[in-house]
């Protein structure tokens, strides 16, 4: 009965996301924008000999996949904060059903929907780049098969709903500091340098490559484009495990957080 | 009788941080020990509410008012006090009790903007447990009752803010709610739409028993929606009686228009004075205490023929700011004559 409802609020929140047409063409045309420029600069950099370990169209793939979770994670973080700023949150939480979970699973929803239409769009992009890179004759898929590509595809899925946990906890840092755009601008900057937003940490130094192996971040972006353009077995199990601790763990801490939250509206009043 | 909400002595407090000096050490002081003080929202209040029973709610600004609502709906625990709504403790019940209230906060929503109402109805029903055959009903029944149809189908942020708010009170009442909290529900309205909201929720009430607590600063939702008022200020019950009696306690002046066939009415009587005079028309603020409005009729006729006479009472306005003030009702400053 309570998981109906949870389905019901992501499926509005899905529809909403829909309905925002205007938002949805930025995404499209920003994501567009951003592999069409980094299909060119691949294509610069391999002409002058600097690309080797992975080829124009692996990092193409890479960063299709990358991109695609940045940007079809809602701002979460943002709508929480409005609530708790606006004093929204008392309308919501005199209800029948978690604040935290609903909010939550309205993410989902709206997540879901941005990965369908950024995805369809992305991927087909991307295909059409990938192959323009490395010749007519040439895979439009990564090196790892279209195999790779959909294990990739799924742990993305689940790396973007991570993602989506750790805004979240970022929204609910609004009970105790109201502004959480500090919070999100350092964890976002965190999350683009470690996570390998743009190159794969492979072509990382190694001393940043350990730093980042000992945070969070690569299991939000690296892990799964790792896997989307083809990895070693035991990388994949070892980064699908990671990333189930980091999902176990960061529920918690956003469950103790919104416990916090509510005392924090209790002693200061909201 | 039942009561819908039952509050006594009720007390809560907050930690407030103190302002730092202005000064480099004094922030830097702030923000590694930071001073607090204990500030008291809500200090001793008791009050009870009957089942059906509309009641204002009504203080300045800061005067414990939403801290009040926010323990009434479990959102805040109280620091001492007995509360008791719809036979429920709030704070510990707070799951059971929201199936049986509803709430309007006048500057929020919860509909969402890009979509049409009845999404916003359809998700509420799941989230109230509501079954499809009972939903289908409630929201035929609100529709009608709200006149939704038309606009029904458009995206939320395309209506009229009164639209909007009608549908706010419709996803409000869609799980039959036994208490209605009212915060504001008229802010921003136009004149037409303050009315029918008003309208639209007394009819609710008396068609279906619902208690309503109401905050506004507008007197006229208190006048027009309510037969009881509670006044409060820094936390304290200052008032508790109903419509009339607060009119009756606190009104000691009424005004008189006297329309006669004499172009000046040189009316003397004791705590009667002219507040404003044109040819055939006086404005008088009458004393009742000192001279009853029959007495001043009365010696107005034997001075002229009357051909129209209107008696007004203050604005209730004025009556609650003279509560705030802990003052009784003072005339308006005497204004000349044009």
């Amino acid at each position: 009965m309570k998981l109906r409802k949870y389905l019901a609020a992501a499926s509005i929140a899905a529809a909403e996301a829909n309905a925002a047409r205007a938002a949805l063409i930025g995404q499209l045309a920003f994501y567009a924008l951003v592999l069409v420029l980094y299909a060119r600069i691949w294509q610069l950099i391999a002409q002058k000999g600097a690309l080797a370990a992975i080829g124009r169209g692996d990092l193409l793939w890479y960063l299709a996949i990358t991109e695609w979770i940045a940007l079809s994670v809602p701002p979460l973080h943002l709508e929480i904060e409005r609530d708790v700023r606006s004093g929204n949150v008392a309308y919501a939480l005199p209800r029948p059903v978690s604040y935290l979970w609903l909010r939550f699973c309205e993410g989902l929803g709206a997540m879901f929907l941005r990965m369908l239409l950024l995805g369809m769009f992305g991927f087909g992009l991307c295909a059409i780049l990938a192959r323009s890179a490395a010749g007519p004759n040439a895979s439009m898929w990564p090196s790892g098969g279209p195999l790779a590509l959909l294990c990739g595809t799924l742990t993305a899925v689940v790396a973007a709903a991570l993602n989506l946990v750790f805004r979240t906890l970022i929204g609910l840092s609004a009970f105790f500091v109201q502004d959480t755009s500090p919070v999100y601008w350092v964890w976002q900057k965190l999350s683009f340098a470690f996570g390998g937003l743009l190159f794969p940490l492979d072509m990382y130094p190694d001393s940043l490559q350990s730093i980042a192996a000992a945070t969070p971040f690569p299991s939000l972006l690296y892990a799964p484009g790792r896997i989307a353009i083809g990895a070693e077995p035991a990388f994949a199990w070892r980064a699908i495990a990671t990333l189930a601790v980091w999902s176990i763990m960061s529920v918690l801490c956003v469950h103790l957080a919104f416990r916090r939250a509510q005392r924090a509206l209790e002693i200061n009043g909201g | 009788m039942n009561h819908a909400i039952e509050l006594r002595d009720l007390k809560k407090s907050f930690r407030t941080r103190k302002a730092s000096a202005p000064s480099f050490l004094g922030a830097v002081r702030g923000l590694v020990s930071p001073q607090t003080k204990l500030f008291c929202a809500v200090d001793g209040i008791s009050f009870s509410i009957a089942e059906g029973e509309r009641v204002a709610f009504i203080g300045p600004n800061g005067a414990g008012k939403s801290t009040t609502l926010k323990i009434l709906s479990g959102i805040l625990h109280p620091d001492e006090g007995y509360v008791r709504v719809l036979g429920l403790t709030p704070a510990d019940d707070r799951t059971k009790l929201a199936y049986r209230i509803g709430t309007v906060f006048g500057q929020k929503s919860q509909l969402w903007q890009e979509l049409p109402a009845s999404d916003t109805f359809r998700l509420l029903a799941r989230i109230y447990d509501l079954p499809e055959a009972r939903f289908r009903s409630r929201l035929s029944a609100l529709i009608e009752l709200f006149e939704l149809e038309p606009f029904l189908a458009q995206p939320v942020r395309k209506l009229s803010l009164g639209q909007r708010m009608r549908c706010e009170l419709a996803c409000s009442l869609l799980h039959a709610p036994k208490l209605l909290f009212l915060d504001e529900p008229t802010i921003g309205l136009d004149v037409t739409a303050k009315a029918r909201v008003r309208e639209l929720v007394r009819e609710q009430s008396e068609r279906e028993g619902t208690s309503v607590l109401l905050t506004s600063h507008d007197t006229g939702d208190t006048e027009q929606v309510c037969e009881r008022v509670i006044v409060i200020n820094h936390g304290k019950l200052l008032f508790d009686q109903s419509l009339a009696s607060l009119r009756a306690r606190f009104i000691t002046h009424k005004r008189v228009t006297l329309v006669s066939d004499t172009a000046s009415l040189g009316l003397i009587l004791p705590g009667v004075r002219v507040i404003a005079r044109e040819p055939y028309k006086t404005k008088l603020e009458v004393d009742i205490r000192v001279s009853p409005i029959a007495k001043v009729v009365e010696s107005a006729l034997a001075l002229a023929n009357l051909q129209d006479l209107t008696i007004e009472d203050p604005p209730l306005e004025q009556i609650v700011q003279a509560i705030y003030a802990g003052t009784s009702l003072r005339p308006e400053p005497e204004r000349e004559a044009s």
